[in-house]
């Protein structure tokens, strides 16, 4: 969301508990298992994009 | 899916055409659930590119030439003051900064017209991959995330290993290693 980009994330007494968990070893297995999926995956997101010119996409906004 | 797409940074359209031209292109993009994400692809995208506050990727449908779906990354901080010393104690690792070097997934979303086409995937696995490369040249810890507080939503962005670390009843804060 927008304001995301204007305001600082902070960690603090509250939310510490939950980021403790981006060291885990449940959250380092989770994000290796995603990196592996996301390899397989890269094969089909290769099928689906063709780029085309951007002259051919814009004559269409001229 | 049969549909093929195009993706281009927004960037390489305002290096050949005007920011007027560009907008009109911007325009087709839809999205009546979350009007906040709209709302940025059709009047700040373009600033933020120029004044290099992010970088804006749009998935571009080859037959129609609209857009389909865009994300926006930008470099972000994660502020920890308060509770370095913890984290430091936690971890036992000296070398995390009390400001940590994070990317940002500030927007990512699909146009109504598109929304049971599943591109979510092609954004976001093209959002991780080259915030991947961007993270193997200048190094940065995490990704973070702000999302609609939405149980779809939430579930979408753990199936890519995010973790919530900040909910309010509109937003939530993710974020992810690499």
């Amino acid at each position: 969301m927008t304001k995301a980009f204007l305001e600082p994330t902070v960690i603090n007494k509250k939310n510490l508990h939950l980021f403790m968990k981006v060291f885990s070893k449940e959250h380092k297995e989770k994000v290796k298992q995603v990196n592996e999926r996301l390899k397989k995956e890269k094969v089909e997101l290769e099928k689906i994009i063709n780029n085309k010119l951007i002259e051919d996409i814009m004559k269409h906004y001229e | 899916m049969n549909k093929q797409f195009s993706l281009y940074s927004l960037d390489k359209f305002l290096q050949n055409y005007s920011a007027n031209k560009v907008k009109k292109l911007l325009l087709t993009f839809k999205c009546s659930i979350n009007k906040d994400i709209e709302h940025f692809l059709h009047n700040k995208a373009i600033t933020f590119e120029k004044k290099l506050r992010s970088r804006t990727y749009l998935l571009l449908e080859n037959e129609t030439n609209e857009v389909a779906g865009y994300f926006s990354v930008a470099i972000s901080v994660l502020y920890s003051d308060e509770v370095a010393d913890e984290i430091v104690l936690e971890i036992g690792d000296l070398n995390i900064p009390k400001d940590i070097p994070c990317f940002l997934i500030g927007q990512i979303a699909k146009s109504d017209k598109f929304k049971n086409i599943k591109i979510g995937n092609i954004l976001m696995q093209t959002a991780i991959e080259k915030l991947e490369t961007t993270n193997k040249i200048v190094g940065g810890r995490f990704i973070l995330l702000d999302a609609l507080n939405n149980k779809k939503v939430i579930e979408f962005y753990e199936d890519f290993g995010f973790i919530t670390i900040e909910e309010t009843n509109e937003s939530i804060k993710m974020i992810r290693s690499f």
